[in-house]
C-alpha cells in the first residue's frame, strides 16, 4: 500500500459527499436500525477480540442508557446507592430498570469501551498516520473531522454529554462519534485497509444512538425524535425542546445554551430572570422575553433621550444602562423598531446589545454598523 | 421608480404576503439599511477600488440565508457590479453604473432601490457575550 501523498480530484471531490454523510448520520432523527446497529456491534467486537454480546438491551434515550448500562455494572451486587436513585426520578428508575432487569441476567461482565472503541481507534489512528502524508491528514481534517465535529460533535454531543453528566460511563456516542467521518473519509477515498477494522463502529454510527458495550452485553439506545438548530447549527427551539428522543428526555436550549425546561416551556417573569444564578441563562432568559419588556420590568436606567431612528420615520430608539450583575458583562441595550410591519401589522420592537461606553442611542446605533454617529443620522430609508 | 410588484415580476424575488406590492421603491444614492445590512455610499466610508464582477440575472447573495433566516439578494437593472469581499463587518463593494439601478431584495423587508455610484455593504454586530453578528 502506497503513502498518500496528494489526494487526487476524485479524492478530493470525495471529500464533500463523506461529510455530508456525517452530517445526515450524526443529525438523523429516526429510529434505529436495530439489526444494522447489531450487525455493527459483533464486527466491532470481533475486531476488539471478544465474543459478540449476548445480552442486548435497547433503550429510549442517551440518559435511559447512562442509567441502564450503570445499573448493570451494579448487578452482581444487586445492590444500588442511594445517591444515585435519589437524582434520578421514580418513572424513569422503574422503566429503565424494567427494561433492563427484564433483559439481564447476572452474567455482564466489565464494562469494554476502552478495548472495543478507543484502543481501535487508536490503532487505526497510528497506522493512518502512518500511511498518509500530514498535508492530506491536515486537510481532510479540516474539511471533514473538523466540520462534523463543529455541528454534530460540539453542538450534540458536548450537550448530551453535559446533561447525562457523570453516568455517561464509557459511553461510545454512536451517531454523534464525529471522528469516525474522518477516517471513513480515508476508507471511502483510499482504500487504506486500517480504516476498515472500524467498520463496526461505523455501521453503528450510521443507524442508533449512544451505546455502552461491556463483556457479554451491550447497552444500545434510540435516536433523537426531534432534533432543531439555529442558523448557525447550534441547539435551538423557542417553544419547545431542541433536542428529544422517544422517552421524552430532552435538552432545551437557547442558540446553544442548554436552559430549563420552565424558561422555554413556561413564562419566566423578570423576577425569574433576576433570581437566575447563571449569567448565560440569564442572557439567553431576557433575550426570549423581549428586551423592551425587561427594561420597563427591571426598572433599567434610560441614558440620554428618546430619540427618532433615523430612515424610520414615526418611529424611536431608546438605550437603556444594564448593571453587570444582571448581564454577563457591561453592556447597554438599544431599543428600536423593525422598520417593516409585523404580519399584524405592528412594529417588532427589540433590543440590541451595545458597548456599556455608548452615551446616546444614536451613536449606539452607529456602533452597530460599526459608522461614525453624525453618518448614521444621514440615514434616508430603513426596510 | 419601479412599484414592488413590478420588480418581483421582473426578479422573481417575492415578499412577504402582509407587505404592501403596490407600494413604490424609492431609488437612493445615500445610506440605507435593509433589517441587519446597510448600504453606505463611498463618501462616507473609504472604498478602494469599484467593484468588477456583474451581478448576473438571478442577482447574487449578499447575505445567504441559512435555516430559518432569509436571503438578502443584490439584483441588477443595468450595469451593477459587486464584489465579496468579507472582512469584520464589510460584506463586499457594490458599482452601480450610470444609468443603472441595483435592488436588495428580502422577502420580510421588500425592495430597497439603489441608484448610481459605489457602495460598501456592511452587517449588523451586536455586543453579546462575544460580538456577534445580527441575523434576521
Amino acid at each position: 500500500m502506497p503513502r498518500v501523498d496528494t489526494l487526487t480530484p476524485e479524492q478530493a471531490a470525495l471529500i464533500p459527499v463523506v461529510r455530508d454523510d456525517w452530517l445526515s448520520y450524526g443529525l438523523r432523527c429516526a429510529p434505529a436500525d436495530r439489526e444494522e446497529a447489531l450487525a455493527g456491534v459483533a464486527a466491532a467486537y470481533r475486531e476488539a477480540k471478544l465474543d459478540p454480546p449476548s445480552i442486548v438491551v435497547w433503550l429510549d434515550s442517551p440518559y435511559a442508557g447512562a442509567i441502564g448500562s450503570w445499573m448493570l455494572t451494579q448487578l452482581p451486587q444487586a445492590q444500588v446507592g442511594d445517591q444515585v436513585w435519589a437524582q434520578v426520578g421514580d418513572q424513569v428508575r422503574a422503566q429503565v430498570w424494567a427494561q433492563v432487569g427484564a433483559q439481564v441476567g447476572d452474567q455482564v461482565g466489565a464494562q469494554v469501551g476502552a478495548q472495543v472503541r478507543d484502543q481501535v481507534r487508536d490503532q487505526v489512528g497510528d497506522q493512518v498516520r502512518d500511511q498518509v502524508r500530514d498535508q492530506v491528514w491536515a486537510q481532510v481534517w479540516a474539511q471533514v473531522g473538523a466540520q462534523v465535529r463543529a455541528q454534530v460533535g460540539d453542538q450534540v454531543g458536548d450537550q448530551v454529554r453535559a446533561q447525562v453528566r457523570a453516568q455517561v460511563g464509557r459511553a461510545a456516542w454512536g451517531q454523534h462519534d464525529y471522528w469516525l467521518s474522518f477516517y471513513d473519509y480515508f476508507r471511502r477515498a483510499t482504500k487504506l485497509p486500517a480504516c476498515d477494522r472500524l467498520d463496526g463502529l461505523i455501521r453503528i454510527a450510521q443507524t442508533a444512538g449512544w451505546w455502552w458495550p461491556f463483556r457479554g452485553a451491550v447497552v444500545l439506545t434510540e435516536r433523537p425524535t426531534q432534533l432543531h438548530r439555529d442558523p448557525q447549527q447550534r441547539l435551538h427551539h423557542e417553544t419547545g425542546p431542541a433536542l428529544q428522543y422517544p422517552d421524552g428526555w430532552g435538552i432545551w436550549a437557547w442558540h446553544g445554551v442548554r436552559v430549563p425546561q420552565a424558561l422555554i416551556e413556561g413564562a419566566w417573569s423578570t423576577q425569574d430572570i433576576l433570581r437566575e444564578p447563571n449569567a448565560e441563562v440569564r442572557r439567553c432568559a431576557i433575550e426570549k422575553f423581549g428586551w423592551d419588556r425587561f427594561v420597563v420590568d427591571a426598572g433599567l436606567g434610560q441614558v440620554g433621550d428618546t430619540v427618532f431612528d433615523p430612515g424610520n420615520p414615526g418611529h424611536t430608539l431608546q438605550l437603556f444602562d444594564v448593571p453587570e450583575q444582571i448581564y454577563d458583562e457591561p453592556v447597554r441595550v438599544l431599543l428600536c423598531d423593525n422598520a417593516t410591519p409585523e404580519r399584524d401589522g405592528t412594529r417588532r420592537r427589540f433590543g440590541l446589545t451595545v458597548p456599556a461606553d455608548m452615551a446616546d442611542p444614536i451613536a449606539a446605533a452607529a456602533w452597530t454598523f460599526n459608522l461614525p454617529a453624525d453618518a448614521y443620522r444621514q440615514l434616508i430609508h430603513a426596510y | 421608480m419601479h412599484r414592488i410588484t413590478d420588480l418581483i415580476d421582473r426578479h422573481g424575488v417575492d415578499i412577504d404576503p402582509h407587505l404592501d406590492r403596490q407600494a413604490t421603491v424609492p431609488v437612493a444614492t445615500g445610506l440605507q439599511r435593509q433589517g441587519d445590512i446597510i448600504v453606505i455610499p463611498a463618501p462616507v466610508v473609504e472604498v478602494g477600488e469599484t467593484a468588477s464582477k456583474p451581478v448576473p440575472q438571478c442577482g447574487v447573495p449578499v447575505v445567504r440565508g441559512e435555516a430559518g433566516g432569509n436571503t438578502h439578494l443584490l439584483l441588477a437593472d443595468g450595469d451593477v457590479r459587486w464584489d465579496a469581499a468579507p472582512a469584520d463587518l464589510t460584506l463586499g463593494v457594490l458599482t452601480v453604473d450610470e444609468g443603472a439601478t441595483a435592488y436588495l431584495a428580502h422577502p420580510e423587508h421588500g425592495y430597497a432601490g439603489i441608484g448610481p455610484g459605489t457602495y460598501v455593504i456592511r452587517r449588523q454586530r451586536e455586543q453579546a457575550d462575544e460580538i456577534r453578528m445580527v441575523q434576521d
